[in-house]
């Protein structure tokens, strides 16, 4: 990478890779922010690259968000919410109650003049407004005339502001219905995951390990292991009785060659069968094999040779 | 729940392209906002997923990068390509910056992005989906491995080459080399 000293060299293509993933230091960085001012085929080539850094992040496994994560969204954009421009034509005249005589005979150029900016901004947007707002110049003559008509659209007001609260009410009914219906499944699903969970660990279950007849009875375990989720399901059958104070302990190999990790530790019952399932390993470790030692009660942090069983 | 924004007889706003949907999300339309919540929410979700392996932190950054637009649809202006390969970059950046507790930076979402796919079209993001995870399987293990690590974990090329043992100017053309294998995929 170039240093500020060195500024004007040319950026290499890998570090401006770098830079769209803000994978550089604060100082590089701001060097190749200085070359992208100044070289527009560089700012094309860094669009290019965002664009196949978009691409690759679609190859993430999908996953769609929490149903209550669109009701909270939108609970928060109604918070926050916008003015919304008007986009009413507004080029007829408008009608007031009182002194109408009086208002068709007045010239258009005295009507401009008490209101300058109306005038000259419905010109400008071929007599349609933007927002219903007045300006200031406008507003002592126009005030008396439709003071009258504020009681009236006091109330027209509040029957608008009445209906949307009713319509809001109802949807929130909506809303709060599906949630509920969202949370009973969710209820459900829990309930059934927690039953499994409970068969498995069920003492007085039965437990059969099926193989061809006269075949040899030999000890055997099976891990199954998600390094992205840091979850492991561990059986195993015709494990050797264990002494009094020992207890099995499995062990992560991790690929990466670091220590092993100890992945729980289990007694056999009185079958030889044995298994757990874990939800708490450090995630994103890969496993380049399994291995089993036994331990004194309470597991330990490294394993003790000899390892009885391994697979990879 | 949503305003009427006098803007009747056009379609409805599902069927709009985002460019048309931002148009109204600038003048305060809930019912588009909506729209692009529903239309991206999956993307920006599962690339925050993939990188903080947290579904609530990835929800945090799910509505944060949604605010933005809701609140800033003008800072997403037509030369910076494609809304939804700009939302799933952001997600990612954003997600690496929670990663390593740091403020975002405003350069973050500063990204003109070129791409040549409409991803508000959800047949055409889905095939896209399908043929990058294709090419990004084909690569050679190394390259793979070294360009996930920069991108969804966040490592620099310094962390990665530490961890791997690999030269850092290796490092650097791998992940070079992978990016190059699926532009030129996508260019064939």
């Amino acid at each position: 990478m170039n240093t500020p000293n060195n500024a004007s060299r040319q950026i290499e293509p890998e570090d401006l890779l770098l830079y769209a993933m803000q994978l550089l230091s604060a100082e590089e960085a701001a060097v190749v922010a200085l070359h992208l001012q100044h070289n527009p085929s560089m700012r094309e080539e860094l669009a290019r690259i965002q664009g196949d850094l978009a691409t690759y992040a679609h190859t993430a496994e999908m996953h769609s968000p929490p149903a209550l994560a669109r009701t909270r969204f939108l609970k928060h954009v109604a918070r926050e919410r916008k003015p919304v421009p008007m986009l009413r034509p507004i080029a007829a005249p408008l009608q007031l109650p009182q002194n109408a005589q009086q208002a068709a005979q007045t010239k258009p150029e005295e009507t401009e003049a008490a209101a300058p900016s109306i005038g000259a901004y419905q010109r400008n947007t071929g007599g349609a407004q933007l927002f219903s707002f007045e300006t200031e110049a406008a507003k002592p003559r126009v005030m008396g005339r439709i003071m009258p008509w504020v009681g009236w659209a006091a109330a027209a007001a509040l029957a608008v502001t009445t209906t949307q609260y009713y319509r809001e009410n109802e949807t929130l009914k909506g809303e709060v219905a599906s949630d509920k219906a969202q949370i009973d499944q969710s209820t459900a699903e829990a309930a059934s995951a927690r039953e499994v969970l409970n068969a498995m660990n069920d003492q007085t279950a039965m437990k059969v390990t099926l193989r061809k007849p006269f075949a040899p009875v030999t000890p055997m375990g099976r891990t199954t292991y998600s390094a992205e989720k840091g979850v492991l399901i561990f059986t195993a059958t015709n494990l050797d009785p264990i002494d009094t104070f020992k207890v099995y302990e499995l062990w992560i190999i991790p690929a990466n060659g670091k220590d092993p990790i100890p992945a729980g530790t289990f007694h056999p019952d009185a079958q030889g069968f044995a298994n757990f399932v874990l939800t708490n390993l450090p995630k994103g470790v890969e496993a380049k094999a399994f291995g089993i030692t036994v331990e004194n009660e309470g597991g330990s942090k490294v394993p003790t040779l000899p390892i009885l069983m391994t697979g990879a | 729940m949503y305003r009427d924004t006098g803007m009747q007889g056009l379609p409805a706003a599902t069927t709009r392209d985002d460019a048309s949907l931002l148009a109204l999300v600038q003048r305060g339309d809930e019912q588009a906002m909506a729209s692009l919540f529903d239309r991206y929410s999956k993307v920006v979700y599962s690339v925050a997923l993939r990188v903080l392996r947290d579904p609530a932190s990835a929800e945090d950054v799910l509505q944060e990068i949604f605010m933005q637009v809701w609140r800033h649809p003008e800072s997403f202006i037509a030369t910076r390509g494609s809304l939804g390969g700009w939302l799933a970059v952001v997600s990612r950046n954003r997600s690496i910056d929670q990663l390593r507790r740091k403020k975002p930076t405003d350069s973050v979402d500063d990204v003109a992005l070129a791409s040549p796919y409409n991803l508000a079209d959800e047949a055409e993001r889905n095939n896209m989906m399908e043929r990058a995870r294709a090419v990004i399987h084909l690569l050679p293990k190394e390259q793979r491995k070294t360009l996930e690590m920069a991108f969804f974990d966040g490592l620099t090329h310094s962390e990665i080459a530490e961890m791997t043992g690999d030269p850092l100017g290796t490092v650097k053309t791998r992940i070079r080399s992978a990016l190059l294998t699926l532009r030129k995929a996508f260019q064939a």
